[in-house]
């Protein structure tokens, strides 16, 4: 679940940036391998992948599919107990986030039915609104069946600004405050780890205003990423797949 | 001259238990040095960005060591390898370990390494602490050996990067190093470090373009816009963080805490 992978549009979007940037990023490569030559052999596959993970940005098309469904197979095909997380659910961050009533909420709760997460922040007036709105136009784009089984949950990483009540107010004005759409607020650290897990990144300008990556993370039944939408604008269907899937 | 002794062993009978109830004696043993904050320049800023400021922290005057993680561990079970999930740590979490509680071959006073982001950050809380933010690290390590700026010292650039390029591949013991301005050690010369916000220096804004930036920003023509571009050791510095995950672990990625 690597973050650091571009979608096939914008990869093909950039044509002649690419082949620039791969020539670069191979310079740099061998600039970071001359100099891990005298930092052994550990060091060197550290520095290697480091410059390697943005060569790999340049040159991938539709990872993230190809990902979402190896992740999705490998779940499907591993014997688990009755009641036992894979692996790599993510409801395996069981710290309480505070939801928009003002109760506590953990993600395990989502567990039996699959789920949208977005993170975004309140007052974000750029990005965010187009985020939700995503997650909004994916409701609307399921059967109505499919769409009663599946949970939003939008997270905001703005833990010294929003509050439940902000949330509420926000969800609110948007016709959001409702059934099966979970706004949460959690703890400085519970919030980076939940973008860690999801492959955001973020950081506060300390004016209020946030950097941060635009994703839409589709999860199956058990916590586990099965579809991930970077970027704004993009093509809603592998997040629509992978909630029709969920519900086969 | 009884009374006493027994008082005394009582008290410490008392303080034995405590560090016991902790997770560890030598994990609250951990020496913080007080940094005042201030500015740090970002290596990428994003059109129209300043200096981040950074407050006033404290942060370990050492790497965090076997010894102190396998308390850590030893106390909090779930972080044991073999009972971490996929999603806090692979195969390659604690590596090299003789089993959950035992170093094997491993040097306790050597800093832990194949630690994931989740663990280190946990083993921080734990304590009470946190991880340092990508901006406080920087800020600590940009400090000279005798200036609060390493730059105003001739030969700093040099002298770091080769720290940096000549680390050994398995870590020697933590504390070798030369101590710098804040009296830190090890920031350049035994691994590199975890840091709270990964990756997020290289996040352009609330904007559309996503990732792309980053690979422009360290592979392209954008590095030129890079604050000091003799710095090349800091340059290899973020390219590192940037391209990692949480789940990420490796022998020569450690970490230590701040507040």
């Amino acid at each position: 679940m690597r973050h650091v992978r571009g979608s096939g549009a914008r990869t093909a979007a950039r044509g002649p940036l690419v082949g620039r940037t791969r020539r670069v990023a191979a310079l740099l490569l061998v600039a970071a391998l001359f100099l891990a030559a005298c930092d052994g052999k550990r060091e060197q596959a550290a520095s290697a992948g480091a410059v390697a993970a943005h060569a790999e940005h340049a040159g991938t098309a539709q990872a993230q599919d190809v990902d979402a469904h190896a992740a999705h197979a490998e779940h499907a095909g591993t014997v688990l107990a009755a009641g036992e997380l894979p692996g790599t659910s993510l409801f395996h961050l069981t710290s309480a986030f505070t939801a928009q009533d003002g109760a506590e909420f953990k993600l395990a709760e989502l567990r039996g039915h699959p789920s949208v997460i977005v993170m975004f922040y309140g007052d974000c007036t750029t990005a965010c609104p187009l985020l939700v709105k995503s997650a909004q136009d994916i409701e609307a784009a399921l059967p109505s069946d499919i769409a009663a089984g599946t949970q939003f949950v939008m997270v905001s990483f703005d833990t010294d600004r929003d509050t439940p009540d902000k949330l509420r107010a926000y969800a609110d004005e948007k016709g959001l405050d409702k059934d099966r759409w979970h706004w949460l607020i959690g703890s400085p650290l519970l919030t980076r780890q939940l973008a860690t897990l999801l492959g955001v990144q973020y950081r506060d300008g300390g004016n209020g205003v946030f950097a941060h990556s635009n994703l839409v993370t589709v999860l199956d039944a058990d916590g586990v990423p099965t579809a991930r939408l970077e970027g704004l604008g993009v093509d809603p269907e592998p997040a629509l797949a992978a909630l029709r899937a969920a519900n086969d | 001259m009884r009374t006493l002794t027994s008082i005394f062993r009582k008290a410490l009978g008392q303080l034995l238990l405590a560090a016991a109830c902790a997770f560890g004696a030598q994990a609250f043993a951990a020496s913080m040095a007080a940094v005042d904050g201030g500015l740090v320049e970002p290596l990428f800023p994003i059109e129209g960005e300043g200096a981040t400021v950074v407050a006033a922290f404290r942060i370990d005057v050492l790497p965090v060591t076997n010894a102190e993680f396998l308390a850590f561990v030893a106390a909090n079970p779930e972080w044991q390898r073999g009972n971490v999930p996929e999603v806090f740590g692979g195969a390659a979490y604690l590596r090299g370990w003789a089993s959950g509680t035992d170093l094997g071959a491993l040097d306790p006073d050597a800093p832990v390494t194949n630690v994931t982001w989740f663990a280190a950050a946990a083993y921080c809380e734990a304590r009470g602490a946190r991880l340092p933010t990508e901006a406080e690290w920087e800020f600590v390590a940009n400090a000279g050996f005798s200036n609060e700026l390493g730059r105003n010292e001739p030969g700093y650039n040099e002298r770091v990067l080769s720290l940096t390029a000549n680390r050994d591949p398995v870590p020697g013991p933590v504390g070798h190093g030369a101590a710098n301005y804040y009296g830190v050690h090890d920031m350049h010369g035994l691994v590199w470090e975890w840091v709270f916000d990964i990756g997020a220096s290289f996040n352009t804004g609330d904007s559309r373009s996503d990732g792309d930036r980053r690979l422009q920003l360290v592979c392209g023509g954008g590095s030129a816009g890079a604050v000091d571009k003799s710095d090349y050791a800091a340059f290899l510095r973020y390219a590192f963080r940037s391209g990692l995950t949480g789940d990420y672990s490796s022998g020569g990625l450690g970490f230590r805490c701040a507040n």
